[in-house]
């Protein structure tokens, strides 16, 4: 079964007397059981796009099922299977840690002895149990943001929504993050849709992804489709011997102090150039297109 | 949906009031406070004045009555505004639970503080005022608390309406809005001294007829049907608001009103 199917959605905000279409017509999959990631710019949609999904924003147009179910028909049925978990989390403030995942507990229904050993099982495994007396207030950013993954879990969620979900967080912690959100995944078999900002955490963590720029999806696939896509940002850098200001070679760039071939397919070429006028290579290092060329490229 | 899983969010509410309240300084000000300055403030004015025991008895049902309402819709009101306050209100909303959970369950909280706040005036209008609420009878002041807990629930969804309209800025009305009843219902002096518009308005509030009943009781008058009156009109107002909650709901959720709130 789809996790997720979103056609043609629309949605525009009134701003003082304009209309500002945030969405313009976007349409996707998810499957169920896999982590898809929503990346773009800021302002493409991605968080709109995520509330339409999550139920708690109502599009102009278009139809979006989450589990076979219509978001805005069925959107207490979906909300039982649903949670949403966002970056710069807010919950009630004076609440502790334990406190907050009850009262979204039995939100959800949930009571007596099973609400207690989930909300067991999640300290542990989201690593707050020193924090289960920290009023919310009180948490440092990091707390704040696995307090928010482990209240998206609570209701043992089939599909979730993460966004944003390692904003603000140092790089240790937000490494951390990634791996407790992947180890969710292979452990609780949710289905994950996130979007977020940075594409080492979209690569590491996501199956496929969708570029939003402007409210349209410019690029869908997995990670290797959006970087062969974008194969020809690959190049190589050719370090010699001695010096080669003087050499004028074809094919290839002066860049710092190395020679750097654009077009991969020239690279032997190029090495058989250097060979005959009796260059030295030193090494010849292949430099891979990575997601964030990748991202630069489609936002420009 | 099972019944044991509906208890369990309807609860939530009154989990998260009551321990929000437990945290808050305000709650000491709200139950005790304002309530009792208010009571000493006005049974002192109608020493001052010289008025007789009946009239007292006027004055000090009309702010046990006001106290009581304004403490418990206070309670509605936050089911709302601590999310609205705490940025978390989409969190909520994304929970599978309906306005009926969290009004019903802010409500159970809200009824104790304004049981608490009868009890207290009461207290203090028997040792200083002469002036015993028992006389009224158990069924009787059964039927009356249980009137001033579903007028302030009438009144704390109209606020929750709000909310969901304007979002923050509507955190004025939880404090505004009961003063408008004050004005209408005739809590310190009777609604026909008003002028005939307003008398008219007065007449559609629940409250200007569970004031009439619970003052028969001290100043005689067969006011049975004023009980009926009050019930019968909670029932529409309750229904309307909810109602009106409903379109409001949508719009925020339409209008993304929710999502900026929650920002």
């Amino acid at each position: 079964m789809k996790a997720i199917e979103a056609e043609e959605v629309r949605k525009s905000y009134k701003v003082f007397f304009r209309r500002k279409e945030v969405l313009k017509g976007i349409s996707l999959e998810v499957e169920e059981g896999e982590i898809y990631g929503i990346i773009g710019p800021n302002g493409s949609g991605k968080t709109t796009l995520i509330s339409i999904l999550s139920t708690i924003l109502k599009p102009d147009s278009g139809n979006v099922r989450v589990l076979g179910m219509d978001v805005e028909k069925d959107a207490k049925k979906i909300r039982e299977v649903i949670n949403i978990s966002s970056g710069n989390p807010n919950f009630l403030w004076s609440l502790t840690a334990e406190e907050n995942l009850k009262y979204f507990g039995m939100a959800y229904g949930i009571g007596g002895e099973e609400l207690k050993k989930r909300i067991e099982e999640l300290l542990s495994l989201l690593e707050l149990e020193e924090h289960r007396e920290t009023r919310f207030d009180e948490m440092s950013t990091g707390t704040k943001q696995r307090l928010s993954l482990a209240k998206a879990l609570i209701n043992r969620p089939r599909v979730v929504f993460l966004d944003e979900p390692t904003t603000g967080l140092d790089p240790d912690i937000a490494l951390k993050m990634r791996e407790t959100i992947k180890r969710i995944h292979e452990e609780e078999g949710v289905t994950i849709v996130l979007t977020t900002h940075y594409m080492k955490e979209a690569e590491m963590l996501c199956e496929k992804l969708s570029f939003l720029r402007n409210g349209v999806v410019e690029l869908e696939g997995t990670v290797s489709d959006f970087k062969t896509k974008f194969k020809n940002l690959e190049y190589a850098l050719i370090r010699v011997e001695g010096s080669i200001e003087e050499l004028k070679i074809p094919h290839a760039v002066l860049s710092d102090g190395k020679l750097r071939v654009d077009e991969i397919e020239r690279l032997g070429e190029v090495i058989e150039l250097l060979s005959s006028k009796g260059v030295r290579i030193k090494d010849v290092k292949i430099r891979e297109v990575e997601l964030e060329d990748v991202f630069i490229q489609l936002s420009k | 949906m099972s019944l044991y899983s509906s208890l369990n969010k309807f609860l939530a509410f009154a989990y998260k009031n009551w321990v929000m309240s437990k945290r808050n300084v305000f709650t000491i000000f709200e139950i005790a406070f304002w309530p009792v300055v208010s009571f000493i403030s006005v049974g002192l004015m109608s020493r001052y004045l010289s008025l007789t025991d009946n009239q007292t008895a006027f004055i000090l049902i009309g702010a046990i009555t006001f106290s009581s309402v304004q403490v418990c819709q206070l309670d509605v009101g936050y089911a709302l505004l601590f999310d609205v306050w705490s940025k978390c209100i989409k969190h909520t909303f994304i929970t599978p639970t309906s306005s009926h959970h969290y009004i019903l369950g802010s409500s159970l909280v809200g009824s104790l503080r304004s049981f608490l706040v009868l009890l207290l005036l009461s207290l203090f209008g028997y040792i200083f005022f002469d002036f015993n609420i028992l006389e009224v009878g158990m069924t009787p002041l059964l039927l009356i608390f249980f009137a001033i807990i579903l007028s302030a629930i009438s009144i704390g969804m109209l606020v929750c309406v709000c909310v969901l309209l304007v979002g923050l800025r509507a955190e004025v009305a939880a404090w505004s809005i009961v003063w408008l009843f004050l004005l209408l219902a005739g809590i310190y002096y009777p609604p026909s001294i008003l002028p005939p518009t307003l008398q008219f308005l007065s007449n559609l509030l629940p409250l200007t007829h569970l004031l009439a009943y619970f003052r028969s009781f001290y100043l005689g008058g067969g006011a049975e049907f004023e009980i009926l009156t009050t019930y019968i009109l909670l029932f529409i107002h309750i229904a309307f608001t909810s109602v009106l909650l409903h379109l409001a709901t949508r719009h925020a959720i339409k209008s993304g009103l929710l999502l900026r709130i929650s920002e």
